[in-house]
């Protein structure tokens, strides 16, 4: 059974796929995919991966076939590499497609994962207010004199000791922006 | 390709390494299995076969998911939970007082509890006022909000200032050289370093407690991560591998870091803030004086760069068995290919990164499950 089976799988496959075009002397390979067996996301995505060691280029039409022409970034390649890029490519082709799939497939089951996480997590639906409280007058005249102590220290460092600045990286906000 | 039931199959991704395929899904579990077992996955496993036993809980078999589980997981590594980026980088030389004290405003008001505060200068003598101060303010902001904030003073030479524990950062050219003493270092490696037991054992004899091996050989990294784990010592990159969370990557924009420039700008990322020293200002987000961390949301750009750090955006992310073992960083992208977005397959970052997850499946450590 599982052989007859396997036997089906094969001789559709050989019925959908259509023969790479090999152009030994332009050193391209054009590929027709069929996007009623791979899916316009699937044929895409493939293409896309290959892009590391191949110019992709593409034509046809988004409904029926996607003429996807590979042209390898090392140079001109022989047929025999172009025959080896067709076969990495039908594979990267089969693996998206099933990616592809089983995404569709699980859609319903990341839609509700999504809505048990929102729900799951009361403080997500009501952002946190951030904290804009007003400083107290205590707090206030803390910070006021941190800012003396340190700015009367920084005065006294830089009357000792003068470092050459010619980038004005030393220069306040205000000296730069406010004219 | 071999029959596939989808009806029985949950979301995963999947990778071949080494002879071996390498499942994952968005829980962020794991489970190396063989080529024929991974056929068999696909055609679909019943309860009884060995396979089923480890694959059902770890949810890659629709039939048999947690829900509760994964919608929690969903809530630990999205952005449902996000209470704002834990850490916070503040550039010290050249600021002033008043532009620290606007920077930590801004800081504080953000959510999240708990920060982690990291001071870099390049001369810790010349600017101790601007750490006194930053260490001062920080401390009283943190009484009064009831929040807690870790400081850390990065220097080149692993100087220690009151209050801040010490993180050096320095260059991995060759072999290890006399090294400063300090609890974390930052190593940025070069094609050309070597000699990871070295590495580990000069670290631990300078006190570390963990680093962070940025760069370099993909192949060295891991063996400088075997030796760390020998030596007792944690590499920093190694455990975000580990964990996978959304606020866990050093340098994501937003999501896990912010800067802070001595001007008073403030940056998506330290990365991003560097990028100004080159004249490209891409990444400040506005100024401490007038920024307030509630109106970010409905900046445009951010909300694009927060688009752009998730991987479901990215096609070649989106399939990616690391998918939650790394995150895409806008300003690095944009540093490396001039993009917010990435060109994954042309990218060196992603290429090296990739390559030592796969070191870490193929050597046989622990990646832990959730």
């Amino acid at each position: 059974m599982a052989k007859a089976k396997k036997k089906a799988v094969k001789k559709a496959v050989k019925k959908t796929a259509k023969k790479p075009k090999l152009d030994a002397k332009a050193g391209t390979l054009t590929v027709d995919v069929d996007l009623k067996t791979y899916g316009l996301e699937a044929a895409l995505g493939a293409a896309y991966l290959v892009t590391d060691l191949n110019f992709v280029s593409l034509g046809g039409d988004r409904k029926k076939t996607l003429s996807v022409t590979l042209e390898p970034k090392s140079g001109k390649a022989t047929a025999a590499a172009l025959n080896k890029l067709a076969a990495q490519f039908q594979a990267e082709l089969d693996t998206a497609k099933v990616r592809w799939e089983i995404s569709r497939n699980n859609l319903p089951v990341r839609e509700h994962v999504a809505k048990l996480a929102a729900v799951a997590k009361p403080e997500a639906q009501a952002p946190a207010r951030p904290n804009e409280t007003k400083l107290t007058d205590e707090q206030q005249s803390e910070i006021d004199r941190l800012i003396a102590e340190v700015e009367s220290e920084i005065a006294e460092m830089n009357q000792t000791k003068a470092v050459p600045d010619p980038k004005g990286i030393r220069d306040s906000w205000e000296k730069k922006n406010l004219k | 390709m071999s029959a596939v039931d989808f009806a029985k199959l949950a979301p995963h991704q999947a990778r071949r390494i080494g002879g071996k395929v390498l499942l994952a899904n968005a829980a962020g579990s794991h489970e190396v299995v063989t080529e024929e077992e991974y056929r068999a996955f696909l055609a679909g496993v019943k309860p009884g076969d060995a396979l089923f036993e480890r694959l059902a809980p770890k949810g890659f078999l629709r039939e048999h998911l947690d829900f509760d589980a994964l919608a929690r997981a969903e809530g630990e590594r999205g952005l449902f939970a996000w209470q704002g980026p834990p850490r916070h980088v503040i550039y010290v030389d050249g600021s002033e007082p008043e532009v620290l004290c606007a920077q930590l405003d801004f800081l504080f008001a953000i959510p999240r509890g708990d920060f982690d505060l990291e001071a870099v200068s390049a001369a810790p003598d010349d600017w101790k006022a601007n750490l006194w101060f930053l260490r001062q303010y920080a401390q009283c902001k943190a009484e009064w909000t009831g929040k807690t904030v870790s400081l850390t003073l990065r220097t080149p030479g692993g100087e220690a200032a009151e209050g801040f524990a010490a993180r050096a950062e320095l260059e991995a050219k060759r072999g290890p050289e006399p090294l400063p003493k300090a609890e974390r270092f930052l190593i940025r490696a070069g094609a050309r370093a070597a000699d990871a037991a070295g590495w580990a054992a000069a670290l631990k004899a300078a006190g570390a407690k963990s680093f962070r091996w940025d760069g370099g050989k993909p192949e060295l990294w891991i063996e400088v991560v075997r030796a760390a784990q020998d030596a007792g010592l944690v590499e920093e990159c190694a455990r975000e591998a580990e964990a996978g969370r959304l606020d866990g990557f050093e340098g994501l924009d937003l999501l896990n870091e912010l800067a802070y420039g001595p001007d008073g700008g403030i940056f998506s990322s330290e990365a991003g803030l560097r990028l100004e020293f080159d004249d490209d200002a891409l990444f400040r987000l506005g100024e401490a004086a007038h920024l307030r961390w509630s109106d970010l949301a409905e900046d445009p750009f951010v909300q694009v760069l927060l688009a752009a750090a998730e991987p479901e955006h990215n096609p070649a992310c989106r399939s990616c068995v690391y998918r939650t073992r790394c995150r895409p960083a806008p300003s690095a992208l944009h540093a490396e290919q001039r993009t917010l977005w990435g060109r994954m397959t042309e990218s060196r970052l992603c290429a090296q990164r990739m390559r030592r997850l796969d070191l870490w499946v193929e050597s046989g450590l622990a990646m832990k499950n959730p």
